[in-house]
């Protein structure tokens, strides 16, 4: 049987905003085109990954940061954006690898909530095939990953037309003292931690790749295909 | 059209007080208001409508339970869901996309949505006088 095909397209370490740049250019392409052939019927879209270059506190939309909070971590030296997707705010780095898997949904015949279910497995197999067993996704408010009170993956989602966008952040040695001036998704009270903090040993992303890419195709029963990051 | 429900008259109610609507260029978004996120305080389950659903005036929108209270949420106005985010954040019902008009940090939205509530008290009241005709 023939599975979905979803490009794979690996940024490597890029700033967030040309990340988003590319998820805004996937995104045109699968909305423009119910129906015609490019990409083709096999497609279901695309998965975009990168680790951040450099460090930026998100928002969700209309939530999580206000404008004082907002000049509070410029001043850090952060960039600070708003997003589309849901939940609250979060931190992006480097040490963190970046998941946005751009997908027409009709094509894999998932709802949003099976997509976001499927997000937190991939998270947790990842969390499983380096060692780690107790990972658990934790349904709402707690969306996201969690090792006991830490959260190690955290996820927000938009779906437009059927598109997704966002997806999640999987902390792999990323400098966690950047979460400690927010309230990460609005939960006080709450951790945060990395494969490399859980490991007690250093993880790159360019190690957690693979095994991760292994994972989202048995979650999402698809295959990837390679495409060259000029697009 | 407004289906009739035994419970429709507190229904409208809640359309009228704490459900909003910020209409920009013809795309519009719908949420709830601070009073009924306060009365919702412990949200343990929230669910929206499939994205392409076209909705009339009153038609249910989704639900929020909390632990204490459940209660449909209404959609004041007709049209089609396009967009959802996940989570969702309590207070907010996404109708529409914005495209590049994306809300940014700082900016004045919430004086615009203070506008809006204004209009959108003096439509409310239109739409009660039509459900009293009809």
């Amino acid at each position: 049987m023939l599975l979905p095909a979803v490009r794979l397209v690996r940024l490597g370490r890029v700033p967030y905003s040309e990340f988003l740049a590319l998820q805004d250019r996937w995104l045109r392409r699968l909305q423009a085109e119910p129906g015609t052939e490019d990409p083709p019927r096999t497609e279901a879209g695309a998965l975009l990954l990168c680790e951040p270059a450099g460090p930026v506190y998100t928002a969700g939309l209309r939530g999580g940061l206000t404008p004082e909070e907002a000049a509070r971590l410029r001043a850090l030296g952060a960039e600070v954006r708003a997003t589309g997707r849901g939940g609250l705010a979060t931190f992006h780095g480097p040490g963190q690898l970046l998941c946005h898997p751009v997908l027409d949904l009709r094509r894999l015949r998932l709802r949003l909530r099976t997509h976001v279910a499927a997000l937190e497995a991939c998270a947790v197999r990842l969390c499983g095939l380096q060692g780690l067993r107790g990972a658990r996704a934790r349904p709402p408010p707690y969306t996201g990953v969690w090792l006991g009170e830490r959260k190690i993956c955290a996820i927000g989602v938009r779906c437009g037309r059927h598109i997704t966008s966002h997806g999640l952040a999987l902390n792999c040695c990323t400098d966690l003292t950047w979460f400690e001036h927010i309230v990460p998704c609005g939960l006080v009270g709450t951790g945060v931690t990395s494969l490399s903090q859980e490991l007690q040993r250093h993880l790159t992303v360019d190690e957690v790749t693979p095994p991760f890419l292994e994972a989202f195709k048995e979650t999402y029963k698809c295959t990837l295909i390679s495409e060259d990051t000029s697009n | 059209m407004l289906r009739t429900r035994p419970n429709l008259l507190s229904v409208h109610k809640f359309v009228e007080k704490h459900e909003w609507v910020i209409a920009e260029s013809g795309i519009g978004a719908v949420g709830t208001s601070n009073f009924a996120q306060g009365a919702f305080r412990d949200v343990v389950y929230c669910s929206l409508s499939e994205i392409g659903k076209k909705l009339n005036k009153q038609d249910e929108l989704g639900a929020l339970k909390s632990v204490k209270t459940a209660s449909e949420l209404y959609f004041p106005l007709s049209g089609e869901v396009t967009d959802q985010v996940f989570p969702v954040n309590t207070g907010l019902v996404h109708k529409s996309c914005y495209e590049d008009a994306w809300p940014t940090l700082g900016n004045t939205s919430e004086v615009d949505e203070l506008r809006m509530k204004k209009r959108i008290r003096n439509r409310q009241h239109l739409l009660k006088s039509e459900s009293g005709t009809s």
